[in-house]
């Protein structure tokens, strides 16, 4: 899922270059950067790599893929199971898009652009006029590399998975009723099987009702946003529901506009598939949680290159923490907030938020609702914490 | 082969070692990807092209080892050929040059040639004879028959000189097609160029030779904007600007104090940035092998600055309010080529490239034409309408920015430029703003 294809034709030149899809992606970057201090939630950066494939009628997806790989020299296998993105002036006959694909971007020659995403009988198009083409071809990766760095995200990853295993599940059982005669017992479908089929099945269930929470939030929201200019019908990209101008990046109001998009999506729709405590304890410690980066102001905040330790955090400290019965008192979105220094003498406002241990050292861990974090995001924004967006159910 | 009506030739500079300094691009490897990136243009020149049969019976490339000699019967399948290799060429970061000249190349080998002779002095010609000894130095039926085997390169024509001489007398960067050629292959696209030549290896003077070049394809949108952020604290006063002053956007509230806090941010980079990035860390790699590289890159940053769009630039004095967003005070709406000549980086380098007049005569140029919707003076084509409300203004701030940042003397040497890169009435409208400075 790292992979970003640039597909080349027409006589234009190229409609986005690789240098120019890397820049997007430093752009990207840039706002999650402070994206991340302002809402708590943690990205995971693309690995952009650009072919252009040269000018050819009937593109179709095994053209790209052999094409890409007879320039690599890649040997067999999966590089366009990991791509992301295939951008096209012409249109890409899409009847036999491979299984593993997980997202297209189709460009179509003359006034409209057609944006195909997800697997085999999952498209979409948003339309684009050629005045503005390379400014809304730039808002769109943007806004997709953006979404997409969010989702990679091991908090945001974790809750999706079970929420694809559920949504694989239930459709698997579904099918399996439907083939069973009258009378007879359907078969409950095996871990394997529902594994197997979770890209195939799971991941299009999952963007479409993605699809559907964004097309109700755009219809509410009061400024419009750039989601309804391109219309997209079967692909949302929150980053794009959050805002309403193509000329602007991400102002702080669209860095939390996108992280409310997630939230509000997930407790709507999926709650039941929030993390218990067992799974967001292993989820802490053994996923990787980019440390927030500090923005150095007058020589305040820490070494930017500084990790997060977290093998210290003992089990017992963060089930007792992430199993608060008084703070996690109904399903939802919760922050995890992760002293990163030993702050013997750092009093104030962090004693105030996490509170002293019995030998009048401060905790480390303390857990937030989303109207308690926000006093923390002056501390994340000093480097003096990490936070750690946690989906929990409650008990 | 008679039909042939326009022929040209493509070679890449990087194999120049002073283009190349320290072999920052590995020249075997660049080699790979210009055949890689011909073929590409061959390829899509005959899938769009209407006469594919002909394509395919005549050819594209007829000659090339290292330069590649090319030629086309329609207008149109030359422009989309030499267009396209033009784009994957600056994609992948290889410097090079394309002549284009109107004519015919032969394809036929010596043996093609003097076989018939030979056939006339089997037959008991006596001045065969004269016509091999004179063309091939020898009458020997066997050394001739050793030199058919050995020398199969095809004959050169003359056409194919003259335009290996135009290759090696063109310094530049992109596309280079006769003036000749105005009338075939003219258009709203093509505009005239200048590459600056130095008379001789010593003088400081030179004199320009213009040719006719293409456009990049520009898009409107692609402009520069520079929006002001709010620190994150008070975010909420700027949401209540927002509706307070929704309704009236022309009004354009000024916002006053300019607190330090504030962060400006520019807008997604757009088509051209990408380009010049590439553009100029060329420039600043073979800058520093030599200087006189520089000379080089005049047409291609010309070409650039031609493509831009430079109708909507305006100058914020302060920041102030437009369509619901807070636009930072200075430029806006301006293509980047124009932030990258003003920037203060390249600046002293670029000041430095003989012949940089040129590019600022042509920028001079475009911003006027942009302003006042007149045609551009490198263009055949196109609208002249005097736009009475034009912006005079906004075209003074420029040349003032201009003039900080390149001096009062390399202004007075844009004013020497060729009419065709700046009219003369132009050049009075800008020796007026410079007068009324003073």
């Amino acid at each position: 899922m790292r992979y970003y294809v640039t597909v080349d034709g027409g006589a234009d030149g190229l409609w986005l270059s690789l240098g120019a899809a890397k820049k997007i992606r430093e752009n990207a970057i840039a706002n999650l950067r402070r994206f991340r201090v302002e809402s708590g939630y943690d990205y995971v950066g693309l690995e952009i790599s650009g072919e252009s494939i040269g000018y050819f009628q009937d593109l179709t997806l095994e053209g790209i893929e052999r094409r890409v790989k007879a320039k690599r020299n890649s040997g067999a296998g999966g590089l366009l199971a990991s791509t992301r993105l295939v951008v096209s002036p012409s249109p890409v006959d899409d009847s036999k898009l491979l299984s593993s694909l997980n997202l297209v971007l189709a460009l179509e020659a003359g006034d409209a652009f057609s944006w195909k995403a997800g697997s085999s009988n999952f498209s979409s198009v948003i339309t684009v006029d050629k005045e503005k083409r390379s400014l809304k071809i730039n808002a769109i990766v943007q806004d997709l590399l953006q979404d997409l760095m969010v989702a990679n995200s091991d908090s945001l990853q974790a809750v999706i998975h079970k929420i694809k295993t559920h949504l694989t599940e239930a459709k698997l059982t579904e099918l399996a009723a439907q083939a069973a005669g009258p009378g007879e017992e359907p078969k409950a479908p095996s871990p394997d099987e529902v594994e197997k089929q979770l890209d195939t099945i799971g991941e299009p269930l999952f963007l479409e009702a993605k699809a559907k929470f964004a097309r109700s939030t755009a219809a509410a929201l009061p400024n419009g946003s750039l989601f309804s200019a391109f219309d997209p019908d079967r692909y949302a990209a929150f980053s794009s529901l959050a805002r309403n101008d193509l000329h602007s990046t991400m102002d702080a109001a669209a860095a939390r506009a996108l992280g409310e998009f997630w939230t509000q999506f997930l407790e709507k729709t999926f709650s039941a598939q929030f993390l218990t405590t067992e799974e967001a304890v292993r989820l802490v410690r053994t996923g990787s949680f980019r440390r927030a980066r500090t923005e150095r102001q007058n020589g305040e905040g820490q070494k930017p290159k500084a990790r997060v330790r977290r093998h210290d955090l003992s089990e017992g400290d963060l089930t007792k923490v992430i199993g608060d019965k008084r703070v996690v008192t109904t399903s939802g979105c919760y922050v995890l907030c992760v002293l990163n220094r030993s702050t013997r003498g750092e009093h104030g406002d962090l004693s105030m938020l996490f509170g002293k241990s019995s030998d009048d050292a401060l905790r480390r861990l303390t857990l937030c609702t989303e109207q308690r974090y926000q006093k923390m995001i002056p501390l994340v924004r000093k480097g003096f914490v990490t936070p750690i967006r946690l989906f929990l159910k409650a008990a | 082969m008679a039909t042939t009506n326009f022929i040209g030739v493509v070679d890449l500079t990087v194999r120049l070692s002073s283009m190349n300094p320290l072999e920052y691009i590995n020249p075997n490897e660049a080699s790979r990807r210009f055949e890689r990136h011909i073929i590409s243009a061959c390829t899509y020149t005959l899938s769009a092209s209407e006469n594919k049969e002909h394509l395919q019976s005549a050819g594209i490339i007829i000659d090339g080892i290292t330069a590649k000699y090319f030629q086309f019967q329609s207008r149109d399948d030359l422009i989309s050929f030499v267009l396209k290799l033009r784009s994957l060429l600056i994609n992948d970061k290889l410097p090079c040059k394309i002549c284009v000249a109107k004519g015919t190349l032969s394809s036929s080998h010596l043996a093609d040639t003097f076989e018939p002779i030979l056939r006339r002095l089997d037959g008991g010609d006596d001045t065969a004879a004269d016509i091999l000894f004179n063309e091939l130095g020898t009458d020997s039926r066997d050394e001739i028959k050793a030199l058919f085997k050995l020398y199969r390169a095809p004959r050169i024509e003359e056409n194919a000189v003259t335009l290996g001489a135009q290759l090696e007398a063109f310094k530049g960067f992109g596309l280079f097609a006769d003036t000749a050629l105005v009338a075939e292959i003219g258009g709203a696209q093509t505009f005239i160029n200048h590459s600056p030549r130095r008379l001789l290896p010593s003088s400081r003077h030179s004199d320009n030779l213009e040719y006719l070049d293409f456009q990049f394809p520009g898009d409107e949108s692609d402009v520069v904007v520079k929006l002001k952020r709010k620190p994150a604290e008070a975010i909420e006063d700027v949401d209540d600007y927002d509706e307070a002053d929704q309704d009236d956007d022309d009004q354009a509230d000024l916002v006053g104090a300019e607190s330090e806090a504030e962060e400006i941010v520019e807008a997604p980079p757009t088509g051209s940035i990408v380009l010049i990035d590439d553009i100029m860390d060329l420039l600043t790699r073979s800058f520093k092998a030599d200087e006189s590289n520089g000379i080089y890159y005049v047409s291609i940053l010309t070409t650039i600055v031609r493509s831009s769009h430079y109708k909507a630039m305006k100058y914020l004095p302060r920041s102030r309010k437009l369509d619901g967003r807070l636009h930072a005070a200075g430029w806006q709406r301006v293509p980047p080529i124009f932030f990258t000549i003003l920037a203060r980086r390249p600046r002293n380098m670029l000041k430095r490239i003989s012949g940089f007049d040129l590019v600022l005569g042509a920028l001079i140029d475009e911003i006027f034409s942009g302003l006042s919707g007149q045609r551009a003076s490198a263009k055949s084509v196109g609208q002249d309408v005097r736009n009475d409300g034009w912006n005079r203004t906004t075209f003074a701030t420029a040349i003032a920015d201009l003039e900080v940042a390149y001096g009062e003397n390399m202004l007075r040497k844009v004013l020497r430029c060729p009419s065709n890169v700046l009219r003369d009435d132009r050049k009075r409208e800008v020796l007026s703003i410079l007068s009324e400075k003073k």
